[in-house]
Protein backbone atom coordinates (compact mmCIF):
# COMPACT_ATOMS: atom_id res chain seq x y z
CA UNK A 1 0.00 0.00 0.00
CA UNK A 2 2.74 2.44 0.88
CA UNK A 3 4.47 1.98 -2.43
CA UNK A 4 1.71 3.87 -4.13
CA UNK A 5 2.40 6.77 -1.86
CA UNK A 6 5.74 7.29 -3.51
CA UNK A 7 4.12 7.27 -6.89
CA UNK A 8 1.20 9.45 -6.30
CA UNK A 9 2.54 11.60 -3.62
CA UNK A 10 0.58 10.95 -0.55
CA UNK A 11 -2.44 12.48 -2.17
CA UNK A 12 -3.48 8.87 -2.30
CA UNK A 13 -2.51 7.73 1.12
CA UNK A 14 -4.29 4.45 0.95
CA UNK A 15 -3.76 3.65 -2.66
CA UNK A 16 -4.97 0.43 -4.13
CA UNK A 17 -8.49 0.93 -2.99
CA UNK A 18 -10.72 3.31 -4.82
CA UNK A 19 -12.87 5.61 -2.78
CA UNK A 20 -16.32 4.27 -2.05
CA UNK A 21 -18.72 5.30 -4.75
CA UNK A 22 -20.70 8.25 -3.54
CA UNK A 23 -24.42 8.29 -3.95
CA UNK A 24 -25.78 11.39 -5.54
CA UNK A 25 -26.54 13.72 -2.68
CA UNK A 26 -28.75 15.94 -4.69
CA UNK A 27 -30.42 14.66 -7.82
CA UNK A 28 -32.09 17.92 -8.72
CA UNK A 29 -29.77 19.12 -11.47
CA UNK A 30 -32.01 19.37 -14.51
CA UNK A 31 -34.46 17.51 -12.28
CA UNK A 32 -33.22 14.08 -13.32
CA UNK A 33 -29.47 14.17 -13.54
CA UNK A 34 -27.27 12.92 -10.70
CA UNK A 35 -25.57 15.81 -8.90
CA UNK A 36 -22.77 15.74 -6.37
CA UNK A 37 -20.96 17.97 -3.96
CA UNK A 38 -17.28 18.15 -5.01
CA UNK A 39 -16.17 15.86 -2.20
CA UNK A 40 -18.65 13.16 -3.24
CA UNK A 41 -17.75 12.87 -6.90
CA UNK A 42 -17.34 9.24 -8.07
CA UNK A 43 -13.85 8.35 -9.26
CA UNK A 44 -14.99 7.74 -12.82
CA UNK A 45 -16.18 11.33 -13.15
CA UNK A 46 -13.02 12.78 -11.61
CA UNK A 47 -10.93 13.10 -14.81
CA UNK A 48 -13.62 15.18 -16.51
CA UNK A 49 -14.23 17.19 -13.34
CA UNK A 50 -10.51 17.89 -13.12
CA UNK A 51 -10.35 19.12 -16.70
CA UNK A 52 -13.41 21.29 -16.16
CA UNK A 53 -11.92 22.81 -13.01
CA UNK A 54 -8.64 23.45 -14.81
CA UNK A 55 -10.52 25.39 -17.48
CA UNK A 56 -12.39 27.35 -14.82
CA UNK A 57 -9.14 28.21 -13.05
CA UNK A 58 -7.66 29.43 -16.32
CA UNK A 59 -10.70 31.57 -17.05
CA UNK A 60 -10.83 32.95 -13.52
CA UNK A 61 -7.15 33.84 -13.49
CA UNK A 62 -7.28 35.49 -16.91
CA UNK A 63 -10.47 37.41 -16.25
CA UNK A 64 -9.65 38.53 -12.72
CA UNK A 65 -6.21 39.63 -13.86
CA UNK A 66 -7.57 41.76 -16.69
CA UNK A 67 -10.32 43.26 -14.51
CA UNK A 68 -7.90 44.16 -11.73
CA UNK A 69 -5.52 45.69 -14.23
CA UNK A 70 -8.22 47.71 -15.95
CA UNK A 71 -9.85 48.86 -12.71
CA UNK A 72 -6.57 50.13 -11.30
CA UNK A 73 -5.45 51.79 -14.53
CA UNK A 74 -8.62 53.15 -16.08
CA UNK A 75 -11.43 52.69 -13.58
CA UNK A 76 -14.78 50.92 -13.68
CA UNK A 77 -15.86 52.22 -17.09
CA UNK A 78 -12.95 50.39 -18.68
CA UNK A 79 -13.66 47.31 -16.58
CA UNK A 80 -17.19 47.16 -17.98
CA UNK A 81 -15.64 46.96 -21.43
CA UNK A 82 -13.45 44.07 -20.29
CA UNK A 83 -16.50 42.25 -18.96
CA UNK A 84 -18.49 42.93 -22.10
CA UNK A 85 -15.94 42.33 -24.83
CA UNK A 86 -12.83 40.67 -23.52
CA UNK A 87 -14.55 38.20 -21.21
CA UNK A 88 -16.26 36.67 -24.20
CA UNK A 89 -12.97 36.40 -26.07
CA UNK A 90 -11.12 34.98 -23.06
CA UNK A 91 -13.92 32.47 -22.51
CA UNK A 92 -13.89 31.42 -26.17
CA UNK A 93 -10.10 31.09 -26.14
CA UNK A 94 -10.03 28.94 -23.02
CA UNK A 95 -12.90 26.84 -24.36
CA UNK A 96 -11.12 26.32 -27.66
CA UNK A 97 -7.74 25.55 -26.09
CA UNK A 98 -9.12 23.02 -23.66
CA UNK A 99 -12.11 21.65 -25.59
CA UNK A 100 -14.43 22.49 -22.75
CA UNK A 101 -17.49 24.72 -22.78
CA UNK A 102 -17.24 27.32 -20.04
CA UNK A 103 -19.01 30.47 -19.02
CA UNK A 104 -20.56 32.52 -16.27
CA UNK A 105 -24.11 32.85 -15.13
CA UNK A 106 -26.12 34.38 -12.31
CA UNK A 107 -29.56 34.68 -10.80
CA UNK A 108 -29.22 38.40 -11.51
CA UNK A 109 -27.78 38.78 -14.95
CA UNK A 110 -26.07 41.76 -16.41
CA UNK A 111 -25.80 40.16 -19.82
CA UNK A 112 -28.86 38.09 -20.78
CA UNK A 113 -26.59 36.00 -22.99
CA UNK A 114 -25.21 34.46 -19.81
CA UNK A 115 -28.47 32.74 -18.84
CA UNK A 116 -27.92 29.47 -16.99
CA UNK A 117 -27.91 26.23 -18.91
CA UNK A 118 -30.86 23.96 -18.09
CA UNK A 119 -28.78 21.59 -15.93
CA UNK A 120 -27.45 24.52 -13.90
CA UNK A 121 -30.62 26.54 -13.56
CA UNK A 122 -32.11 24.76 -10.52
CA UNK A 123 -28.93 25.34 -8.51
CA UNK A 124 -28.66 28.95 -9.60
CA UNK A 125 -32.24 29.69 -8.62
CA UNK A 126 -32.06 27.81 -5.35
CA UNK A 127 -28.96 29.69 -4.19
CA UNK A 128 -30.23 33.12 -5.25
CA UNK A 129 -29.71 35.76 -2.61
CA UNK A 130 -27.45 33.71 -0.40
CA UNK A 131 -23.94 34.44 0.80
CA UNK A 132 -21.20 32.84 -1.29
CA UNK A 133 -19.76 31.13 1.78
CA UNK A 134 -23.05 29.29 2.29
CA UNK A 135 -23.01 27.79 -1.19
CA UNK A 136 -20.87 24.92 -2.47
CA UNK A 137 -19.85 23.95 -5.96
CA UNK A 138 -21.89 21.29 -7.72
CA UNK A 139 -20.94 18.55 -10.14
CA UNK A 140 -23.67 17.21 -12.43
CA UNK A 141 -23.48 14.05 -14.52
CA UNK A 142 -24.75 15.07 -17.95
CA UNK A 143 -24.41 11.69 -19.61
CA UNK A 144 -21.52 12.04 -22.02
CA UNK A 145 -20.32 15.18 -20.23
CA UNK A 146 -19.84 16.46 -16.72
CA UNK A 147 -21.05 19.87 -15.62
CA UNK A 148 -19.25 21.79 -12.91
CA UNK A 149 -20.82 24.83 -11.29
CA UNK A 150 -18.63 26.95 -9.03
CA UNK A 151 -19.92 29.91 -6.98
CA UNK A 152 -18.49 33.38 -7.48
CA UNK A 153 -18.45 35.54 -4.39
CA UNK A 154 -18.66 39.31 -4.54
CA UNK A 155 -15.21 40.72 -3.79
CA UNK A 156 -14.35 44.32 -3.00
CA UNK A 157 -13.21 44.79 -6.58
CA UNK A 158 -16.59 43.62 -7.92
CA UNK A 159 -18.56 46.23 -5.99
CA UNK A 160 -17.21 49.02 -8.13
CA UNK A 161 -19.49 47.80 -10.93
CA UNK A 162 -21.94 45.59 -9.04
CA UNK A 163 -22.23 47.39 -5.69
CA UNK A 164 -24.99 49.57 -4.31
CA UNK A 165 -26.84 51.62 -6.88
CA UNK A 166 -26.01 54.99 -5.32
CA UNK A 167 -22.32 54.22 -5.62
CA UNK A 168 -22.31 52.56 -9.03
CA UNK A 169 -24.77 54.62 -11.05
CA UNK A 170 -22.98 57.98 -10.79
CA UNK A 171 -19.76 56.42 -12.05
CA UNK A 172 -20.93 54.10 -14.82
CA UNK A 173 -24.72 54.36 -15.01
CA UNK A 174 -24.75 55.71 -18.57
CA UNK A 175 -22.32 53.05 -19.76
CA UNK A 176 -24.38 50.29 -18.17
CA UNK A 177 -27.61 51.65 -19.65
CA UNK A 178 -26.07 51.66 -23.11
CA UNK A 179 -24.36 48.28 -22.89
CA UNK A 180 -26.82 46.37 -20.74
CA UNK A 181 -30.36 47.74 -20.98
CA UNK A 182 -31.63 44.72 -19.03
CA UNK A 183 -29.05 44.91 -16.26
CA UNK A 184 -30.05 43.24 -12.99
CA UNK A 185 -26.57 42.98 -11.51
CA UNK A 186 -26.39 45.96 -9.16
CA UNK A 187 -26.83 45.98 -5.40
CA UNK A 188 -24.35 43.30 -4.38
CA UNK A 189 -22.32 43.56 -1.18
CA UNK A 190 -18.99 41.96 -0.39
CA UNK A 191 -19.58 38.28 0.38
CA UNK A 192 -22.84 38.00 -1.56
CA UNK A 193 -23.19 35.25 -4.10
CA UNK A 194 -22.67 37.16 -7.34
CA UNK A 195 -23.12 34.20 -9.65
CA UNK A 196 -21.46 31.06 -10.92
CA UNK A 197 -18.77 29.88 -13.25
CA UNK A 198 -19.77 26.77 -15.13
CA UNK A 199 -17.98 24.25 -17.31
CA UNK A 200 -19.02 21.25 -19.32
CA UNK A 201 -16.26 18.73 -20.00
CA UNK A 202 -16.63 15.60 -22.13
CA UNK A 203 -16.11 12.36 -20.26
CA UNK A 204 -14.17 10.92 -23.27
CA UNK B 1 37.51 47.96 -31.86
CA UNK B 2 40.57 45.84 -31.34
CA UNK B 3 40.99 42.42 -32.87
CA UNK B 4 40.86 40.85 -29.39
CA UNK B 5 37.60 42.59 -28.59
CA UNK B 6 36.14 41.44 -31.90
CA UNK B 7 37.27 37.90 -31.17
CA UNK B 8 35.71 37.97 -27.70
CA UNK B 9 32.51 39.32 -29.18
CA UNK B 10 32.39 36.54 -31.74
CA UNK B 11 32.95 33.90 -29.06
CA UNK B 12 30.20 35.39 -26.90
CA UNK B 13 27.83 35.54 -29.86
CA UNK B 14 28.56 31.91 -30.74
CA UNK B 15 28.01 30.89 -27.12
CA UNK B 16 24.71 32.78 -27.09
CA UNK B 17 23.59 31.02 -30.27
CA UNK B 18 24.51 27.63 -28.82
CA UNK B 19 22.69 28.41 -25.58
CA UNK B 20 19.64 29.65 -27.49
CA UNK B 21 19.56 26.50 -29.61
CA UNK B 22 19.88 24.37 -26.47
CA UNK B 23 17.08 26.30 -24.81
CA UNK B 24 14.76 26.40 -27.83
CA UNK B 25 15.30 22.83 -28.98
CA UNK B 26 15.62 20.65 -25.92
CA UNK B 27 16.76 17.09 -26.43
CA UNK B 28 14.72 14.13 -25.35
CA UNK B 29 16.62 13.69 -22.13
CA UNK B 30 16.02 17.27 -21.03
CA UNK B 31 12.37 17.11 -22.02
CA UNK B 32 11.90 13.96 -19.98
CA UNK B 33 13.70 15.49 -17.02
CA UNK B 34 11.47 18.58 -17.22
CA UNK B 35 8.33 16.44 -17.53
CA UNK B 36 9.21 14.34 -14.50
CA UNK B 37 10.01 17.34 -12.32
CA UNK B 38 6.73 18.90 -13.41
CA UNK B 39 4.96 15.69 -12.50
CA UNK B 40 6.58 15.74 -9.07
CA UNK B 41 5.45 19.34 -8.59
CA UNK B 42 1.87 18.42 -9.49
CA UNK B 43 1.96 15.50 -7.06
CA UNK B 44 3.00 17.82 -4.28
CA UNK B 45 0.18 18.75 -1.93
CA UNK B 46 1.08 22.29 -1.00
CA UNK B 47 -1.52 22.83 1.69
CA UNK B 48 -3.49 20.60 3.98
CA UNK B 49 -7.24 20.55 3.48
CA UNK B 50 -7.02 20.94 -0.27
CA UNK B 51 -10.41 21.69 -1.82
CA UNK B 52 -11.86 18.73 -3.76
CA UNK B 53 -12.15 20.68 -7.03
CA UNK B 54 -8.60 21.98 -6.76
CA UNK B 55 -7.48 18.44 -6.08
CA UNK B 56 -9.37 17.18 -9.13
CA UNK B 57 -7.70 19.83 -11.28
CA UNK B 58 -4.28 18.85 -9.93
CA UNK B 59 -5.06 15.19 -10.65
CA UNK B 60 -6.05 16.14 -14.19
CA UNK B 61 -2.74 17.96 -14.64
CA UNK B 62 -0.93 14.83 -13.49
CA UNK B 63 -2.99 12.86 -16.02
CA UNK B 64 -1.73 15.07 -18.83
CA UNK B 65 1.70 13.48 -18.41
CA UNK B 66 0.46 9.88 -18.40
CA UNK B 67 -0.25 7.65 -21.36
CA UNK B 68 -3.83 6.34 -21.54
CA UNK B 69 -2.72 2.81 -20.66
CA UNK B 70 -0.30 3.74 -17.90
CA UNK B 71 0.43 1.06 -15.31
CA UNK B 72 1.62 1.77 -11.81
CA UNK B 73 2.98 -1.25 -10.04
CA UNK B 74 4.40 -2.01 -6.69
CA UNK B 75 7.16 -4.51 -7.24
CA UNK B 76 6.77 -7.66 -5.24
CA UNK B 77 3.06 -7.06 -4.79
CA UNK B 78 0.03 -7.74 -6.90
CA UNK B 79 -1.02 -4.12 -6.70
CA UNK B 80 -1.40 -2.56 -10.10
CA UNK B 81 -3.17 0.62 -10.98
CA UNK B 82 -3.97 0.49 -14.67
CA UNK B 83 -5.14 3.30 -16.92
CA UNK B 84 -4.82 7.06 -16.80
CA UNK B 85 -8.40 7.62 -15.74
CA UNK B 86 -7.98 5.20 -12.85
CA UNK B 87 -4.89 7.07 -11.63
CA UNK B 88 -6.55 10.45 -11.99
CA UNK B 89 -9.72 9.16 -10.33
CA UNK B 90 -7.78 7.80 -7.40
CA UNK B 91 -5.73 10.97 -7.01
CA UNK B 92 -8.86 13.08 -7.11
CA UNK B 93 -11.14 11.03 -4.91
CA UNK B 94 -8.94 8.81 -2.74
CA UNK B 95 -8.36 9.61 0.91
CA UNK B 96 -6.88 13.11 1.08
CA UNK B 97 -3.46 13.87 2.48
CA UNK B 98 -3.60 14.91 6.11
CA UNK B 99 -1.13 17.73 5.67
CA UNK B 100 1.59 18.91 3.34
CA UNK B 101 3.22 16.33 1.08
CA UNK B 102 6.24 17.25 -1.00
CA UNK B 103 7.49 15.07 -3.82
CA UNK B 104 10.94 15.44 -5.35
CA UNK B 105 12.65 13.27 -7.91
CA UNK B 106 16.33 12.68 -7.42
CA UNK B 107 19.14 10.71 -8.98
CA UNK B 108 17.47 10.69 -12.37
CA UNK B 109 19.12 8.27 -14.74
CA UNK B 110 17.53 8.64 -18.17
CA UNK B 111 18.12 6.23 -21.02
CA UNK B 112 16.48 7.07 -24.32
CA UNK B 113 16.10 4.19 -26.77
CA UNK B 114 17.94 4.38 -30.08
CA UNK B 115 14.71 4.96 -32.01
CA UNK B 116 13.92 7.94 -29.76
CA UNK B 117 10.40 6.71 -29.10
CA UNK B 118 10.80 5.16 -25.68
CA UNK B 119 12.90 5.74 -22.61
CA UNK B 120 13.67 4.15 -19.29
CA UNK B 121 14.25 6.24 -16.20
CA UNK B 122 15.58 5.21 -12.83
CA UNK B 123 15.01 7.70 -10.08
CA UNK B 124 14.45 8.09 -6.40
CA UNK B 125 11.22 9.76 -5.30
CA UNK B 126 11.58 11.56 -2.02
CA UNK B 127 8.19 11.96 -0.38
CA UNK B 128 8.18 14.28 2.61
CA UNK B 129 5.08 14.51 4.74
CA UNK B 130 4.18 16.89 7.49
CA UNK B 131 0.82 15.97 8.94
CA UNK B 132 0.63 18.90 11.34
CA UNK B 133 2.41 22.25 11.27
CA UNK B 134 4.10 21.48 14.58
CA UNK B 135 5.12 17.94 13.61
CA UNK B 136 8.52 17.16 12.15
CA UNK B 137 8.48 16.18 8.48
CA UNK B 138 8.90 12.54 7.66
CA UNK B 139 10.75 11.77 4.46
CA UNK B 140 10.91 8.51 2.62
CA UNK B 141 12.94 7.64 -0.45
CA UNK B 142 11.43 5.27 -2.97
CA UNK B 143 13.50 3.91 -5.84
CA UNK B 144 11.42 3.93 -9.01
CA UNK B 145 11.76 2.63 -12.49
CA UNK B 146 9.72 4.38 -15.16
CA UNK B 147 9.03 3.64 -18.79
CA UNK B 148 8.14 6.53 -21.06
CA UNK B 149 6.88 6.60 -24.61
CA UNK B 150 6.78 9.34 -27.16
CA UNK B 151 3.51 10.00 -28.97
CA UNK B 152 3.14 12.78 -31.52
CA UNK B 153 6.38 14.28 -30.30
CA UNK B 154 5.33 14.37 -26.64
CA UNK B 155 6.66 12.16 -23.87
CA UNK B 156 4.25 10.32 -21.58
CA UNK B 157 4.81 8.09 -18.60
CA UNK B 158 3.65 4.59 -19.59
CA UNK B 159 4.72 2.54 -16.60
CA UNK B 160 5.97 3.14 -13.10
CA UNK B 161 7.36 0.42 -10.89
CA UNK B 162 8.02 1.22 -7.27
CA UNK B 163 10.92 -0.94 -6.22
CA UNK B 164 10.41 -2.77 -2.96
CA UNK B 165 13.31 -3.29 -0.62
CA UNK B 166 14.70 -6.78 -0.33
CA UNK B 167 14.93 -6.65 3.43
CA UNK B 168 11.37 -5.58 4.08
CA UNK B 169 10.53 -2.33 5.77
CA UNK B 170 13.61 -0.29 6.61
CA UNK B 171 14.22 1.08 10.04
CA UNK B 172 11.52 3.59 9.49
CA UNK B 173 11.07 6.70 11.54
CA UNK B 174 14.67 6.67 12.68
CA UNK B 175 15.92 10.14 13.28
CA UNK B 176 18.45 10.91 10.63
CA UNK B 177 21.54 12.14 12.43
CA UNK B 178 22.56 14.31 9.54
CA UNK B 179 19.36 16.27 9.77
CA UNK B 180 17.54 16.25 13.06
CA UNK B 181 14.66 18.20 11.55
CA UNK B 182 13.76 15.40 9.20
CA UNK B 183 12.72 11.87 9.98
CA UNK B 184 14.26 10.25 6.97
CA UNK B 185 14.10 6.72 5.71
CA UNK B 186 16.18 5.51 2.84
CA UNK B 187 14.84 2.50 1.00
CA UNK B 188 17.67 0.54 -0.49
CA UNK B 189 16.94 -1.48 -3.56
CA UNK B 190 19.41 -3.69 -5.33
CA UNK B 191 19.31 -2.89 -9.05
CA UNK B 192 18.74 -6.55 -9.99
CA UNK B 193 15.39 -6.48 -8.27
CA UNK B 194 13.90 -3.88 -10.51
CA UNK B 195 11.45 -4.85 -13.17
CA UNK B 196 11.09 -2.89 -16.24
Amino acid sequence: MRLMLALIAGAVMAAGATAPRARPSDPRGDRQRPAYAPGEVPAELAPAVGRAEQALQTLQTALAGRLREELSRNGPAAAVKVCREEARAITARVAKEQGIDIGRTSHRLRNPGNAARPWAEPFVLEAAGRKAAEVTARVVDLGDRVGVLRPIGTAEMCTRCHGQEEAVRPAIGAILDAAYPEDHAIGFAVGDLRGWMWAEAPKR
Amino acid sequence: MTRAAKGAGAVLAAAAVVWLAWWLFPGDERRIRTLLHELARELTVATGGEEPLARAARAARVGQHLSPGVRIEGAGTAQVLAGRDAVVGLLATGPPAAGVVTVELRELDIEVAADGLSATVRAVARVSRRDRPDAPPVAEDWPLELALEKTDGEWFVARVVAVETAAGPPASNQLDRSNREVMHVRRQAPRHETRG
